[in-house]
């Protein structure tokens, strides 16, 4: 973008990702001991309230608090977020970087499965999964958390092939230091900003996709909260509640946002755009 | 069937769906069927699985050709204005407008689009489909908004590229030679600088269609449209395994060919690339 190397007190994009992200974050640990309603009480008296000092955000259908139960369902997009990059970074990038580190007939069959995943989009083998494994917040989180391997895989091995042929990673060859030790002491701090932005933008996505299978009601189930089944529930009040479909909208918009600047914005402080 | 299942009818359904061989048994029989042109039949509608995606396959391609097309007439506009008016201030817009276009889930917007022009001002309908071949006209009136929503986040993406491309591209010494020849801006951005700038845009191409296929496997629950997205959902909550299966294979199909008509396009436009040899990453 600029055309000095920013750093991160400049750089816009990771300044406003990251101050979303942490907005988002407090109210997510906020959620786990207050919220300012119960957020499954139904109310038969404050039904479909427009939003006001009392009700923050309005209440639903059945009367319960909205912005409670915004906070609750920000844990469910936080769970799948997380488990996605531990899967990510656990099972993809040792996947990768052995790969990319010793090549070979194992690392030829793998690219082939790792290319046989691109034809098929993500949102559609998660699909897949649920129709195997049932619907449910177990078998969302597992598909989602599965479905991030590839692409950590490919950015590993990528880096671990870039990085192979530096001299500094011959010599630990040399002088005989054990494979093992080369790959996760020598390797992997090496990635870590590769590694970074790629799990900031999978975290993203991983949202995303988690707020269409459960908006399509096929994720996450009630009781358990959800963004997506929020407003797919608000769909049907459309014409008398409008301000229900604004809210949940909302928040996964901002909640992909913060991720996806906060990815853009260690992208240029990092520099890594500038190789390719 | 319920949990208090008579046995003897249990064993004969599962004979019937052929459960009872074992697994690599029932996966080659598929293989060997999907090589006679057969999917087996769906469990919930009784019917051919091939018989029940061709029903549905030509409105799903229809709604992507049509997100893909206004992708195109939106983005391509948009780049250009945006590559010939770049101050630090448009930049600063462009990224702002991108990076919501591609964080704004397309249901969402979907539901903000019907509010807005279905429910507020009543200018569109906010469901109904009517195919191609019945009223041209009644198909796009009836698409735009399942359309605007699905292409969102692939405008964004095009416009991102294409004004990089576009910028990166006015810095060239070829650039510089039609200026000095005394061609007009216009001239040097139409007939010289789109044709090469176009090229990044077209290997990003595989991307958008994967993301307009799932764009409208969602998109079509919201506005009822009858393709294979809803099918898709059915399948799913009856359990019906076989059609899962075979829209699974149909969609990957048509991703796959997409993959190679982008691969072949690129050849095309720059014969550069016809002459690389292929490295993967």
């Amino acid at each position: 973008m600029s055309k000095h190397s920013p750093t991160w007190w400049k750089n816009s994009n990771f300044l406003v990702g990251g101050s979303i992200v942490c907005l988002l974050l407090l109210l997510m640990l906020t959620s786990f001991f207050w919220t300012p309603y119960s957020p499954t009480a139904p109310s038969a008296a404050a039904k479909l309230q427009a939003p006001s000092f009392i009700h923050l955000l309005g209440t639903d259908h059945l009367g319960r608090d909205v912005f409670s139960r915004i906070m609750v369902a920000s844990q469910t997009a936080f769970l799948v977020g997380i488990s996605s990059v531990g899967a990510g970074c656990l099972l993809g990038v040792s996947l990768g970087l052995t790969c990319g580190y010793y090549g070979g007939w194992f690392d030829l069959v793998t690219v082939r499965l790792l290319d046989a995943f691109k034809a098929i989009p993500s949102l559609l083998l998660a699909l897949m999964m649920i129709a195997v494994f049932g619907s449910g917040m177990k078998v969302t989180v597992m598909a989602i958390a599965l479905l991030a391997i590839p692409l950590y895989a490919r950015m590993a091995r990528s880096s671990a092939i870039q990085l192979k042929n530096l001299e500094y990673m011959q010599w630990t060859k040399l002088i005989g230091i054990s494979r093992r030790r080369i790959l996760f002491v020598h390797l992997l701090p090496n990635i870590r900003s590769p590694l970074l932005i790629t799990a900031s933008l999978g975290f993203a996505s991983s949202v995303l996709t988690e707020a269409g299978l459960s908006y399509l009601g096929l994720g996450v189930q009630p009781p358990d909260p959800s963004w997506g089944k929020m407003l797919s529930e608000a769909q049907d009040y459309l014409f008398n509640a409008p301000w229900l479909a604004l809210s949940a909208g909302l928040a996964i918009t901002l909640l992909v946002l913060g991720f996806n600047l906060l990815g853009d914005g260690l992208r240029d402080i990092s520099d890594y755009r500038r190789k390719d | 069937m319920g949990e208090a299942a008579d046995p003897a009818l249990e064993a004969l359904l599962r004979k019937e769906l052929g459960l009872d061989l074992p697994l690599l048994q029932r996966y080659l029989n598929w293989m060997v069927n999907l090589f006679h042109g057969d999917l087996g039949q769906s469990i919930r509608f009784n019917l051919p699985v091939n018989q029940l995606i061709s029903q549905r396959l030509p409105n799903t391609l229809a709604l992507a050709v049509w997100s893909f097309f206004l992708t195109i007439v939106i983005a391509l506009p948009l780049g250009l204005w945006l590559a010939r008016h770049s101050r630090d201030s448009a930049g600063f817009a462009v990224n702002a407008f991108s990076q919501l276009g591609i964080a704004i889930p397309s249901f969402w917007l979907a539901i903000l689009l019907m509010l807005v022009f279905g429910v507020k001002l009543n200018w569109l309908p906010i469901n109904g489909y009517l195919p191609w071949s019945v009223s041209p006209f009644g198909f796009m009136r009836s698409m735009l908004l399942p359309g605007l929503a699905i292409s969102c986040s692939s405008v964004a993406i095009v416009v991102r590229y294409l004004r990089a491309s576009l910028l990166d591209q006015m810095l060239q010494d070829y650039v510089r030679t039609a200026r000095n020849k005394g061609l007009s801006e216009n001239v040097i951005l139409y007939r010289h600088v789109l044709r090469n700038a176009l090229i990044p845009v077209l290997t990003i191409l595989g991307v958008l269609l994967v993301n307009i296929l799932s764009g409208s496997i969602i998109i079509e629950s919201t506005f009822s449209i009858p393709g294979l997205g809803q099918l898709l959902q059915t399948a799913i909550r009856s359990r019906d395994l076989p059609l899962v299966q075979g829209i699974t294979l149909y969609i990957s199909i048509v991703v796959t060919l997409g993959f190679f008509l982008v691969d072949v396009l690129c050849a095309w436009a720059d014969p550069r690339i016809r002459d690389r040899e292929i490295d993967y990453e």
